[in-house]
């Protein structure tokens, strides 16, 4: 139940981020920072599959709500946890990091570098859909790719100094 | 049954996945500017207060930018005040006519805040913070003190949604006063939000960098004069029969605070000739 509330808290806290600070802060046209998917990283990886599911279309649609577009963070959202729950259930040795006593995949269990892989991978995935799915045209789709590859190492660089600052989910 | 039964529970996780990534695919599939009004209608109580609060806010920052915009407003008044002095053609019908009766003046207008406007993604909108009670209503231009900003797309009681220049669904014809040319659509392309493209015109014209687009005088919502951009980069190929012509929007959506929208007085009128002229095309 406590860690329900404190999802529930950083959901909120990182929509809220998202939608009235980090979409005003025009960067650049070229950089459209998704931090949020930070969210997705502090999801233990021994939650309930079908849980993490429910959770992530609704922090989808929460932020959908709240800035106006329609299913577009939702889809990206829940296409990245499915797509993430695999990788981490394929790539690592989870049974090991549990006894190390982490209880997400962060910098701290698998190192820095491969950590920073991970999360690029991850948030590159989630970055693209949402762009191709904002789009919406094949034409279009190089200057997606572009796109998504600039603001996902900004969002990684985020997130990155997110955990830093969080002492690791 | 029990097969089925037993089928659904072995693959209850991806079932989940595809119920879930259909339904958010759908509300995307639906995602047009019918559905976008929809949404604003039922989520706009919802932001409006926080939305407001913040505008305020960065209105705050923003208030040198818009006294240096209100200057440039004003000189670009004065000199469109000399081409209605001098101007037999395309300006004049702007003109205001100064007799008692208001009947005589073709566009009224109305100043509005902006409370919350995006350009960082492919379909912009803007909300503005007067609505029907005001006698805002769809289709009405909406200017800002640079340049065009967009159309109303949709208004309720004290707010209005507005479709921004940053939209595919936003095109407009601009005119070129230096060479007098009506031609060609300008739209945004959905990469840098200071520039938009300009397509559909001849490459026999004689369009040079540095030229300003205006409205022209064929448009039904905007009045004609108003400033789109300048000509910045053009491109002309042999195998083509255009140009292609990168446009410096002069408004810099990115700070957008105030705005004008601009009622066309017998817009009733003109959409029902519109509309006459639409139907006798049917028949043909």
């Amino acid at each position: 139940m406590n860690n329900w509330l404190k999802w529930l808290f950083a959901a909120l806290v990182w929509a809220l981020i998202q939608v009235y600070l980090v979409d005003q802060l025009n960067i650049a046209w070229w950089i459209k920072p998704l931090p949020y998917v930070y969210f997705i990283f502090i999801l233990p990886f021994d939650l309930n599959r079908f849980s993490n599911l429910v959770i992530a279309y609704f922090f989808g649609l929460i932020i959908d709500i709240l800035s106006g577009s329609i299913g577009i963070h939702t889809a990206s959202t829940l296409v990245t946890v499915f797509i993430k729950y695999f990788i981490d259930h394929r790539f690592f040795n989870l049974d090991s990091i549990q006894l190390q006593g982490h209880r997400t995949i962060n910098e701290y269990a698998i190192g820095r570098m491969s950590f920073l892989g991970y999360a690029w991978v991850i948030i590159f995935i989630h970055h693209f859909l949402f762009f191709s799915l904002d789009y919406f045209n094949f034409n279009q789709l190089p200057m997606a790719f572009l796109l998504s590859v600039s603001s996902s190492l900004v969002t990684l660089f985020i997130v990155f100094w997110a955990t830093k600052l969080t002492k690791a989910p | 049954m029990i097969v089925i039964f037993r089928w659904i529970r072995n693959r209850a996780y991806p079932l989940l996945f595809v119920v879930l990534l259909l339904s958010s695919l759908l509300q995307i599939v639906q995602y047009n500017l019918y559905q976008r009004s929809v949404f604003f209608n039922q989520t706009l109580g919802f932001y409006r207060e926080i939305d407001k609060k913040q505008a305020s806010v960065i209105e705050y920052f923003n208030l040198k930018q818009q006294n240096e915009a209100l200057l440039m407003e004003n000189q670009l008044l004065r000199q469109q005040l000399t081409w209605n002095l001098q101007s037999l053609g395309v300006f004049k019908d702007t003109q205001y006519v100064d007799t008692n009766t208001r009947s005589n003046i073709r566009y009224s207008q109305i100043a509005a805040n902006v409370i919350r406007n995006t350009t960082n993604r492919r379909n912009n909108f803007i909300i503005i913070d007067k609505g029907k009670k005001h006698g805002i209503g769809k289709n009405m231009a909406v200017a800002g003190p640079h340049g065009i900003v967009g159309i109303v797309f949709e208004s309720k009681e004290n707010y209005s949604l507005v479709l921004s220049v940053l939209n595919t669904k936003f095109e407009i014809t601009p005119y070129i006063r230096e060479i007098t040319l009506n031609q060609g659509v300008i739209s945004w392309d959905g990469t840098n939000p200071r520039y938009a493209e300009l397509m559909e015109v001849n490459r026999f014209e004689k369009v040079k960098k540095g030229m300003t687009l205006y409205t022209s005088n064929y448009s039904l919502i905007f009045p004609a004069g108003i400033p789109i951009g300048t000509v910045s980069d053009i491109k002309t190929s042999l195998t083509s029969n255009f140009h292609e012509i990168q446009v410096l929007l002069s408004t810099d959506f990115t700070r957008l605070n105030q705005v004008t929208v601009i009622k066309l007085n017998e817009q009733s009128e003109v959409e029902e000739i519109d509309q006459t002229i639409l139907n006798n095309e049917d028949d043909e």
